[in-house]
């Protein structure tokens, strides 16, 4: 029995490779470094185990190369230039197919095991292995993916979200129910409210009436507004008049005023003048006066000086004539020193004699000459005082004539302001007669204007009494038609929201709450119960695989191990019972490491996915001594035999001599 | 509601026995994740409807 696989442009190979493995047997892919036995191991892996249902196997795929990740650019298992790469394994009459395109898409002809890929392909790149070197024991992830588990967990939160789901319904309709309470009061306050209004209205329509029947007494209120209107029109016409001749007399009054301002202001200047020209008279007079008194007799006086001066003329020529004698006498008496008496010409006059006459001659001469000095001063004095009065009675006159005429000017200026004022005073006159019979008719003016303002505010306050009346009914109206219609919202949300809709069917929200209430214990009860099933699915692979790995560890001369995953913690637990010591994975030796990996991959297989007939190792044994290595082999070949698989191995060694199926022709 | 109460267990048993159905089948877990959530859909309409049925009944 065989198995044949048929790989066209796949990984490093171009075109298309045959390959025919034994059933039951191993079958050892040899060839030497980057030849593509690896590309092999991952095309039946992959023919084997597509598609991939879970996350985890898809991630897992990704990981060994199967698939592209999302950052490549290209798909690992199509060929350098090719479009696509094919896969086909031919089986007990059975075929798988498998073409995968350059875009990660792929067609199968026959379901895969997705578990396969964890199950029975042993890398050298393995996740196990992997867990192993870093020390992580947790191995809750496999029980994951071989199991149901995360099936039935997946399903639980799905329960979980309906539940969700559900609350938020429950949530909804307390919420609504809420809300129709809220809608209830207000309804409850609206209906109040619409009663209040109504008896609001009614009271005020009654008003209304009264008013309207009182409409008579508006009438006879217009009809004496009118009458008053027309009388305070003529009152205000006369009063315009009145004001009209107030207005011009006052103009008139106004431009007198200016009138007789220029001719009091001429008037005074007059005035000031005439006093100064008084002042001149009296001055002038008053010096005529002095000079009167003083020239009083003055032409005797003048007579009688004239008369001294002519005496003293006299007696000065007679002097000078005697003065010359003495002079006479002397040059005469100087030639005989004496001299007959030429006055009484008796006796003898001498020199000394002489000069005494002579001196008392001049001594006289001076005088009169200062007496006549004198004279002649009091003259000419009495003449200038004459002269000064003739003029002083020039210019007297002057002034007398010019005083008549600022007399008669100022006369002329008193008539004229006179005048004006008795024109000013019968205009005042007239203006405060005109005053105050404005004021008087001012008076009965405002007197129809107090009535007038009585009457219209009887009107208005009718008038306005009914309008209030009117809007206030108006508003009630509007205010009550508002509620109604509020009120009608009310009863149309109140009616909507009593009801919610729930998969299309509409319930009262008391069904809805309680039915809501069964569903969540429906839901809970159901989680409860998958929740269950997962736990179950999870314990039942534990056990299957601990029961599993002991006749893996006993067959394969492991007995002195004791493997085992913890069904509480899902750790991995290994004992070496030699030293009855729990060993860490990372303190194993790497072939030891790789032995276990072996055997955990080996134990998953024999319970998970033994019916799938092929055991993919690649490159697995190479890190073994010889002795593990036949110890390994021959444990292979027992399981291929006892379970029909195809064990294939990939190899660059010697070949043991347990094999039996060797493929070389790559 | 005493037809929910009664109906509750049976149609909890029938629930699981309905999921465990398609837990088993090889289905990606988007699809299982859908074909659960419209079973559950399902269930529950037909649970409105039967209480609406009594309820109407009644």
């Amino acid at each position: 029995m065989s198995a044949e696989l048929v790989l066209e442009d796949v990984g490093g190979f171009s075109g298309t490779l045959n390959l025919k493995f034994v059933k039951g047997v191993i079958n050892v892919v040899k060839a030497p470094n980057a030849a593509g036995k690896s590309s092999i191991i991952r095309a039946i892996a992959f023919c084997l185990s597509a598609p991939y249902r879970s996350k985890s196997l898809a991630e897992l795929a990704r990981e060994m190369g199967l698939l592209r990740q999302p950052s490549e650019a290209v798909e690992p298992l199509i060929h350098m230039g090719a479009s696509t790469a094919k896969i086909s394994i031919k089986l007990d009459g059975e075929e798988w197919k498998l073409s995968l395109s350059k875009d990660g898409k792929y067609i199968y002809t026959r379901e895969g095991d997705e578990r396969f890929l964890i199950t029975s392909v042993l890398t050298r790149s393995s996740k196990i292995l992997d867990k192993l070197v870093r020390g992580d024991v947790d191995f809750g992830w496999v029980i994951e993916i071989v199991s149901l588990a995360s099936r039935y967990e997946n399903v639980a939160k799905v329960i979980e979200k309906e539940g969700n789901k559900v609350r938020a319904l429950q949530e909804e309709v307390e919420r609504r129910e809420n809300e129709v309470e809220n809608l209830k009061k207000e309804r409850m306050m609206l209906k109040k409210t619409i009663d209040n209004y109504r008896r609001k209205e009614s009271e005020l329509s009654r008003k209304l009436s009264e008013l309207l029947a009182s409409r008579l007494d508006i009438s006879k209120l217009r009809d004496q507004r009118d009458y008053l209107l027309t009388k305070k029109r003529e009152q205000e016409d006369k009063l315009k008049d009145i004001s009209d001749r107030i207005r011009k007399l006052k103009k008139e009054i106004e431009e007198l005023n200016k009138r007789y301002e220029i001719e009091l202001t001429e008037k005074e200047r007059l005035e000031k003048e005439n006093k100064e020209l008084l002042e001149s008279i009296e001055s002038i007079g008053r010096r005529l006066k002095e000079l009167n008194k003083k020239l009083e007799g003055y032409e005797e006086r003048l007579k009688e000086i004239g008369e001294q001066i002519e005496t003293l003329r006299i007696e000065e020529g007679r002097l000078l004539a005697k003065g010359e004698m003495y002079e006479r006498a002397l040059r005469l008496t100087a030639q005989s020193q004496r001299i007959r008496c030429f006055l009484c010409e008796e006796g003898y006059l001498t020199i000394e004699k002489l000069r005494q006459g002579k001196l008392l001659v001049e001594r006289q001469l001076s005088e009169i000459r200062n007496k006549i000095s004198t004279l002649l001063g009091k003259r000419n004095k009495i003449y200038s005082e004459l002269r000064e009065r003739d003029e002083l009675k020039r210019e007297l006159d002057k002034l007398r004539i010019q005083h008549v005429e600022i007399t008669q000017g100022l006369q002329s200026r008193e008539r004229a302001l006179s005048t004006y004022f008795e024109e000013v005073k019968s205009l005042h006159e007239s203006l405060t007669g005109f005053e105050n019979r404005f004021k008087e008719e001012e008076q009965v003016l405002n007197k129809y204007k107090a009535e007038l303002e009585a009457v219209e505010e009887s009107i208005r306050k009718l008038g306005e009494e009914e309008r209030k009346i009117v809007e206030d009914i108006a508003a009630i109206r509007g205010k009550l038609e508002e509620a109604e219609k509020q009120l009608s919202k009310t009863e149309r949300i109140l009616e909507i929201k009593s009801y919610v809709e729930i998969l299309g069917h509409k319930l009262l929200l008391d069904d809805a709450k309680r039915m809501l209430e069964a569903w969540i214990s429906v839901l809970d009860n159901v989680l409860k119960h998958i929740q269950a099933e997962a736990r179950k699915e999870r314990v039942m692979a534990i056990e299957l695989f601990n029961s599993q790995v002991k006749e893996v560890l006993r067959d394969s001369g492991f007995e002195y191990l004791d493997v085992w995953i913890d069904a509480s913690d899902y750790k991995l637990h290994i004992i070496d019972r030699r030293i009855n010591v729990e060993v860490s994975p990372r303190i194993l030796s790497e072939t030891e490491r790789y032995m276990l990996t072996f055997i955990i991959h080996t134990a998953l297989k024999l319970t998970y996915t033994p019916h799938v007939p092929f055991f993919l190792l690649d490159e697995v044994t190479l890190s073994f001594d010889e002795i593990r290595r036949r110890a390994v082999l021959k444990y292979l070949s027992k399981l291929a035999e006892e379970n029909g698989w195809f064990v294939v191995l990939t190899e660059l060694g010697h070949e043991p001599k347990i094999v039996t199926n060797i493929l070389t022709d790559l | 509601m005493v037809w929910a109460l009664s109906a509750e267990e049976s149609l909890v048993k029938q629930l699981v026995e309905d999921i465990k159905e398609i837990v088993k089948v090889r289905i990606s877990e988007e699809t299982l994740e859908k074909l659960v959530m419209e079973k559950l859909s399902k269930k529950f309409d037909e649970f409105v409807k039967r209480a609406r049925g009594v309820k109407d009944e009644c």
